[in-house]
């Protein structure tokens, strides 16, 4: 997705989500819009080379820490 | 005194209850990007959170470790050994499925997922916390 776009969605949501916060009787205009707005942000995608490695890397750190018995 | 603190209390709270739904609707709405293969990117979520989740059991194993039983201790080291290799090998497996979309993937998953549910049956057994639970940190 375009990142101006992102951007933009991004502040749209902040304000619809501060108004339900402020006055949640405005649910009824806000809502559907946080709704159209929250899918199209979170799609999930795989990961990039770099975040592999880094998960890899913390998850063997991980594993080092427990290397020794629990006793 | 006392209400007028309370009612501080709760306009503070408010915020911070309707910020934590907002990320937990978040979350839960993540959807799978067109082009994407569901089965990468949910494998490599899975082994995203689940080493937190070993690492939290671990934690709490050794901090509770006084007042375990010697059989809960055992049970506490074997899936301490038994997780790191379970999650190479996922990953092992879904590089192959990504490389030429063979490899068993789907079995690794399911011998992963039955030793994390192991390790939070395990804690909450012995009266830790829920591990799988969304409000878990």
């Amino acid at each position: 997705m375009n990142p101006l776009l992102l951007v933009v969605l991004g502040q749209v949501l902040d304000i619809a989500l501060k108004a339900v916060v402020r006055d949640p009787k405005q649910g009824d205009v806000f809502t559907p819009i946080i709704g159209a707005i929250v899918p199209a942000l979170s799609q999930a995608a795989g990961e990039t080379a770099a975040e592999t490695a880094a998960r890899r890397s913390a998850a063997e750190a991980t594993f080092s820490k427990w290397a020794a018995p629990i006793v | 005194m006392r209400s007028a603190a309370a009612s501080a209390g709760r306009t503070l709270l408010r915020p911070a209850i309707a910020g934590a739904a907002a990320l937990l609707f978040l979350l839960s709405c993540a959807t799978i990007q067109p082009g994407q293969d569901p089965l990468v990117v949910r494998t490599e979520q899975f082994l995203k959170i689940s080493y937190p989740i070993y690492d939290q059991t671990m934690s709490w194993a050794q901090r509770n470790a006084s007042t375990m039983s010697p059989g809960a201790l055992k049970l506490v080291n074997e899936i301490r050994v038994a997780f790191p290799p379970l999650y190479r090998s996922v990953d092992a497996a879904l590089q192959v499925y990504k490389a030429n979309g063979t490899g068993d993937v789907l079995g690794q998953i399911s011998a992963l997922e039955r030793l994390i549910t192991q390790m939070a049956t395990l804690v909450s057994a012995l009266g830790g916390p829920d591990l799988l639970s969304k409000e878990n940190p």
